[in-house]
């Protein structure tokens, strides 16, 4: 594929993880050997190159976040501090601990909350969300496989836990909800 | 009792929507006010929306179906068989609240984001100097990255870089106000979904012109792609 | 009567993060090049040093103000 101010695919995907994960950009610069005017071309014109790959090929968009969440790609290969899902998995050891995070962060926003205030608050960054948020994602499609036979068990025990949390954030929260109708009745 | 009941329930109906009208208006202005509140902070402003969208959904459309669920239906249901009939005007409600609600969203990001224009615009209205020569620097407006500047005097090449104030125009602030722009091709292009594919194409095609003509106003240095563009959307979008 | 919605535009100001590389002002800078002092001129490949060749930015690129 065609780069871009010598700058891959690959290594576009790459340096987003690696900018969300806290990089400086002016680290981003040095790798890449650009300028800022030259890295806020090449990033606006990726991004457009990328919305015209996802509309021909679904994939890219897998493609892309698979690469956003290990950036290590190109010229980033060991020049990283970005962690992997192994390294981050402490944040969030298990998928109970993993929906928690998810619920709060999501109920939060939908009552004004910044989400990234609250993931702060579990010490993880955008860039730790996404990585934790592919490797669950993952975990997720195997968990909830239709073709196995116990998939019924598993679907009722993955809902389980989505309803108790998002109950629990939404108790959480409930002093700032907006009563938009409590004086309206049946 | 049939009589009593439905006149309860096209009472509550109707108390509900203009309660969801009010709460429509209420909540454009505190998304509009917010942003002299926050500084102009055009994401905090973002994520009051799109948290005043949440809670109109909760305190609202849901109750209008937990409402029937809970206790409407099983009064109906014991009465006698009009309860279907009734059902539907239910859900037809919050339906017709589901799609209004999206028209709202779209409006009032357009909406917020031309108040921010009208603010952020006019931070790179002042002097610029070559670090050089102290020569007047000719800043390329309507542009929000990053910029190389010749000077007209001394010939260097300047680096000008934009606070990110003004940054944070050229990521969706022009997107949502060309879509407000384009608010009459995007109803026609909503109608349009019932009709044949040729026809549907079309009315997105119109939408996408006019939304980029209005996008090219706020970004001249995209016209050179307008055609890509449009084709691209009209891509996503059927 | 006060909007409902007040706590939330309230509550979204609160809660913002304050994100570390905002740039509040405006900034212009001219890159000498380090091995010759030179400016670089306009009309010229700024990617490279006109004078001494050094190089500024990856090879690959060619940018020319005019």
């Amino acid at each position: 594929m065609e780069k871009i101010n010598g700058v891959s695919f690959e290594e576009y995907a790459a340096a987003c993880g690696n900018l969300a994960q806290g990089m400086p950009e002016e680290t981003l610069l040095q790798i890449l050997g650009l300028e800022k005017p030259v890295w806020d071309e090449t990033l606006d014109k990726w991004n457009v190159r990328l919305g015209d790959l996802m509309t021909e090929d679904m994939n890219y968009a897998t493609k892309y976040g698979e690469l956003f969440a290990n950036p290590k790609a190109g010229r980033f290969a060991g020049n990283t501090t970005a962690a992997t899902a192994e390294e981050l998995l402490h944040l969030a050891p298990d998928f109970e601990t993993y929906q928690k995070i998810f619920w709060h962060q999501s109920v939060a926003a939908e009552h004004g909350v910044d989400p990234v205030s609250v993931l702060e608050s579990y010490g993880i960054d955008i860039g730790k969300w996404g990585v934790l948020n592919m490797h669950y994602i993952s975990y997720q499609n195997n968990l909830l496989d239709h073709t196995k036979p116990d998939y019924a068990e598993k679907y009722e025990r993955f809902t389980q836990v989505q309803d108790k949390w998002r109950s629990h954030f939404e108790g959480h929260y409930a002093d700032q909800k907006s009563d938009l109708s409590g004086d309206i009745n049946f | 009792m049939k009589d009593e009941l439905i006149t309860r329930w096209d009472a509550f109906l109707q108390k509900m929507a203009a309660r969801f009208e009010a709460s429509l208006l209420q909540g454009e202005q505190a998304v509009l006010d917010s942003l002299e509140e926050n500084n102009y902070d055009y994401y905090a402003s973002l994520r009051t929306l799109m948290a005043i969208r949440s809670q109109v959904d909760a305190s609202l459309i849901r109750k209008i179906n937990d409402t029937w669920q809970q206790q409407v239906e099983p009064l109906m249901r014991a009465d006698g068989d009009y309860w279907a009939d009734e059902s539907f005007k239910g859900h037809q409600a919050a339906d017709d609240m589901h799609e209004r609600m999206s028209l709202w969203q779209y409006i009032t990001e357009g909406r917020l984001a031309e108040k921010y224009y009208g603010h952020a615009i006019q931070l790179i209205n002042r002097d610029f100097f070559c670090t050089q020569c102290n020569a007047p620097l000719q800043v390329k407006k309507d542009f929000f990255m990053a910029q190389y500047v010749a000077c007209h005097y001394c010939a260097a090449v300047n680096t000008f870089e934009p606070e990110t104030k003004y940054v944070t125009l050229g990521w969706n602030v022009v997107d949502s106000m060309s879509a407000l722009y384009a608010l009459q091709e995007y109803g026609e292009m909503l109608k349009a979904r019932s009709l044949n594919p040729l026809a549907y194409e079309q009315a997105v095609r119109k939408y996408y012109e006019k939304y980029f003509d209005e996008r090219i106003k706020l970004l001249p240095h995209t016209a050179h792609t307008r055609e890509q563009d449009i084709e691209r959307k009209i891509k996503q979008t059927i | 009567m006060s909007n409902p919605f007040k706590k939330i535009s309230d509550t979204s100001r609160e809660t913002a993060k304050k994100w570390d590389n905002t740039r509040t002002a405006p900034a212009v800078q001219t890159i000498t090049c380090p091995q010759c002092a030179a400016p670089r001129p306009v009309n010229t490949n700024i990617a490279s040093c006109a004078y001494c060749g050094f190089r500024f930015m990856d090879p690959s690129v060619t940018i020319k103000p005019q």
